[in-house]
């Protein structure tokens, strides 16, 4: 690309030329003629340059902690990132200048982003910088910006070199609510009607002595029981129970709304992160669904260091979950992918492989008849004749608007660009291509999914034209029944079962959901129910009445409130499988 | 960048020496003298054309203030003053727009949109730091002036070679043999440079080369079931009364195979 102080220094040197060609004066002639030689030259070096060294850049990458590279990053946790850009070409680059694509939702600490100089196969381009994340969900590397040019600042060229890497952002390791008390709890009484259920096992309780048989071990002798009474005595202590505890998370469109890192679904993240912790700490079984309105996913309860990371890299994935709605209009999100599509993929953007013919807008522009209209309840004339009015302004913009307006136009050049990235992502061919340019919701659908995929930030309408919620996701309550329903089938003892989902815009289609709650309750599990807004709501008032009447306490999705209720019941649970049956 | 000031005020000093040698307008050649050295010293961006534009002047006020054959002075003749302007001019202007990189700016504003940042990096920066500056790349153009300089006088021979072209003035048909040329270089290498960046595309753009070369052939078939299909999936909306959402998203994974998390 020749830049404006290239173009200024061509058309002087031109036009000296010019000059000096029609007037006949030589040394004017000579001057300018070595200064358009040299300009040339300059021109096709670069050209020559940026075109060998084309597709053989390369990326090294480290991300890395005080004790070497890791796999994954954790919040709060500072980690080293270093990046090299190589050149594997013979010809060396005069000027390059490289810029890292900081990932949204990390903090550079320190270190710098960017580095510049001549780029020979033998010197590569370094940076290094030290981050930190604050949410968990996933960080995401997407290459390096080079931007090249010559000496002079004439000739200049932007390319991105994709190298991505991803990285999951674990959730904090050391999270100061997510402990057990340690007070030990003497007294507390059988409930009336129960019946102790002494069980000897290896917990630290102490339960009874008895008598030494051979085999015992001998750290297990009661010395002093066994002076007492002069014979040897076994000390035996209680049985240590495991609670298994199922977390439900709800991962739906309905938390997935707002900023990634800030939105609902990160904090029932950090929650079950926190509990399952806390559970790992006290040898207790910690399972994990994860649902939304199309299925499940689910972890059966289990315990141990692997397990516990497993169940943090399945929280790192739900926590990176986008929304995604087609009700959005495709002029809100183009510019975005647009400027997105530039900055990580300005190769793809270029004329010679993704070609717009300018004309196209004025032969064939969308057609009327394939675009959205809010809908309009049918019956009366004045309605029809409303929905007709409205065709035909659509019509009149679609023929003529669309075709003269100039940001009509443009807009027209960016949605073939892009719905052939898109298609070629997805490896659909000109079939998809076709498709997005004339489907504005399977369109604006995948733009989301792009965005999202590239960790950028985008605004969605919450209501649709109907003025209905577009996020309440009401098929979820089935599906949350049914996962509940075959936990609790799978369940052996009493188990606690905690929901954390977003039921307040559903909460009037309920009924199957209380169901398999009630028939859990009746099975002797304990239910708790934690809602991402607060449950002293007005709207959330009813709900929890609900629930109350079935026994199931609702708590708000607030760690200082709901880890430590979790937690309570979880040891209440334990004190009964203790000791009391 | 004391070199690149140092190797404009010599390629300066000697454009200088050559114009006082040709017994050049003192004020003039005081006026270029100006300019070119607070060019150096301040970068400016204009200096080089300003130069450029003093030294034709001046030379045009020399050829119609005398009373020069113009025939005679068409003859090739390889004169070493020229060649020493040539490669004095040559070397300050290089010398000055290396400077402009080294305190403005070498790289355009095309810094990518904001939007898309991360809030916690730096602004790009856009001008070059003066460590990065080598002394190869100094001697390698200080060496390469007289090469440029003596290589215009070979085009230059060339250009006034006579020919006849369509019955035109000689002048009028030595331009347009210059700018002919030109053209057809230009144009022939474009092509070859292209060829050369088809041969070394990446997998991602030659799939997206392909992928756009069968979407112009089949473009308007294509274009009308996408309307049908577009319709059909509207269709299907209203009269299922199903949210948009449903349908689409139904569509969307059977026709992609789109699997998400969870």
């Amino acid at each position: 690309m020749l830049t404006s102080r290239g173009l200024a220094f061509f058309l002087a040197v031109l036009l000296a030329l010019a000059i000096s060609l029609v007037t006949s004066t030589p040394s004017v002639a000579l001057a300018g003629l070595t200064l358009l030689l040299w300009f040339l030259a300059s021109w096709l070096l670069f050209q020559v340059r940026t075109i060998q060294a084309h597709g053989r850049l390369y990326v090294e990458r480290r991300v890395a902690d005080k004790r070497g590279p890791v796999k994954s990053l954790w919040v709060g946790r500072t980690f080293e990132v270093g990046a090299r850009l190589c050149n594997k070409s013979q010809a060396a680059l005069s000027f390059a200048c490289i810029d890292e694509r900081l990932p949204l939702g990390v903090e550079r600490l320190d270190g710098t982003t960017q580095a510049e100089g001549p780029l020979a196969p033998a010197a590569p381009l370094e940076i290094g910088y030290r981050i930190r994340s604050h949410s968990p969900g996933s960080v995401r590397f997407e290459g390096l910006t080079v931007r090249m040019a010559d000496f002079q600042g004439f000739f200049y060229r932007r390319v991105f070199i994709q190298d991505v890497r991803d990285f999951r952002v674990l959730p904090s390791l050391t999270a100061a609510r997510g402990h057990f008390s340690t007070v030990k709890r003497h007294n507390l009484l059988p409930l009336s009607g129960a019946h102790r259920h002494p069980r000897p096992g290896t917990g630290s309780e102490l339960l009874d002595l008895r008598d030494y048989l051979p085999g015992d071990p001998p750290k297990m002798i009661a010395w002093k029981a066994s002076a007492r009474r002069d014979r040897l005595m076994t000390k035996e202590f209680e049985s240590e129970v495991p609670i298994r505890c199922t977390l439900f998370v709800d991962t739906s469109n309905s938390v997935r709304v707002g900023l990634p890192g800030k939105n609902t679904l990160t904090s029932l993240v950090n929650i079950v992160a926190a509990v399952a912790q806390a559970n790992s700490a006290a040898r207790d079984l910690t399972g994990l669904c994860l649902f939304d309105e199309f299925g499940v996913s689910y972890i059966k309860p289990a315990r141990g260091q692997r397990h516990l990371l497993r169940i943090f890299e399945v929280l790192a994935d739900a926590a990176t979950l986008a929304p995604t709605t087609g009700e959005t209009a495709v002029a809100q999100l183009l510019p975005l992918a647009h400027r997105l599509a530039e900055e990580v993929y300005p190769q793809l953007l270029e004329p010679q492989v993704n070609y717009f013919p300018n004309w196209l807008p004025l032969w064939a522009p969308q057609a009327a008849w394939t675009l959205r209209r809010p809908p309009i309840p049918q019956g009366t004339p004045l309605r029809r004749l409303k929905e007709s009015a409205r065709y035909c302004a659509d019509v009149f913009r679609q023929g003529v608007m669309a075709r003269l307006s100039a940001k009509a136009r443009k807009h027209y050049r960016w949605r073939k660009q892009l719905s052939a990235i898109l298609a070629t992502r997805l490896g659909l061919g000109p079939g998809l291509l076709a498709l997005l340019l004339e489907d504005d919701a399977l369109f604006v659908v995948e733009l989301q999914h792009f965005l999202s995929e590239h960790r950028v930030a985008f605004q969605l309408p919450l209501y649709g034209p109907g003025n209905e919620y577009l996020f309440a996701a009401p098929r979820k309550v089935e599906v949350l029944a049914a996962a509940l329903r075959k936990a609790v089938a799978r369940g052996r003892d009493n188990e606690l079962f905690v929901l954390l989902a977003d039921l307040l815009p559903i909460s009037d289609r309920l009924d199957p959901l209380l169901a398999a709650v009630k028939m859990a309750r009746a099975r002797h599990h304990t239910v708790l129910v934690v809602c991402p807004q607060s449950a002293d709501a007005a709207p959330a008032l009813e709900m929890r009445r609900t629930f109350a009447r079935l026994g199931v306490p609702v708590t708000g999705a607030f760690p200082d409130e709901s880890i430590p209720l979790i937690l309570d019941r979880l040891e209440r649970l334990r004190a009964l499988e203790r000791g009391v049956r | 960048m004391s070199g690149y000031v140092g190797l404009g005020a010599a390629s300066l000093g000697l454009l200088l020496l050559v114009l006082l040698e040709r017994g050049q307008n003192l004020v003039v050649s005081a006026l270029i003298l100006i300019v070119g050295a607070v060019g150096l010293l301040n970068a400016q961006r204009l200096a080089p054309i300003l130069v450029l534009a003093l030294v034709t002047v001046n030379e045009l006020f020399k050829q119609f203030g005398s009373d020069i054959d113009l025939d005679s002075e068409l003859l090739p003749v390889f004169r070493v003053g020229d060649v020493v302007l040539c490669a004095a001019l040559l070397g300050y202007v290089a010398a000055q727009y290396r400077i402009q990189g080294l305190s403005h700016f070498i790289l355009p504003a095309d810094d990518p949109p904001e939007i898309t940042r991360n809030p916690s990096r730096t602004p790009l920066p856009r001008k070059r730091s003066g460590h990065s500056v080598t002394s190869q790349e100094l001697s390698l153009l200080a060496v390469s002036l007289p090469f440029w300089a003596i290589l215009a006088q070979l085009v230059w021979t060339w250009l006034n070679y006579p020919r006849v072209l369509l019955g035109w003035d000689w002048r009028v048909a030595r331009a347009a043999v210059c700018l002919l040329g030109l053209i057809a270089c230009l144009w022939v290498t474009n092509h070859v440079l292209d060829y050369a960046r088809r041969r070394r595309m990446t997998l991602a753009e030659a799939r997206l080369l392909l992928q756009d070369t069968l979407w112009n052939e089949t473009r308007g078939e294509q274009r009308w079931f996408a309307r049908w299909l577009a319709w059909f999936w509207l269709h299907c909306q209203s009269s299922r009364h199903a949210p948009r959402d449903d349908v689409l998203t139904r569509s969307v994974r059977t026709t992609l195979g789109r699997k998400e998390q969870p």
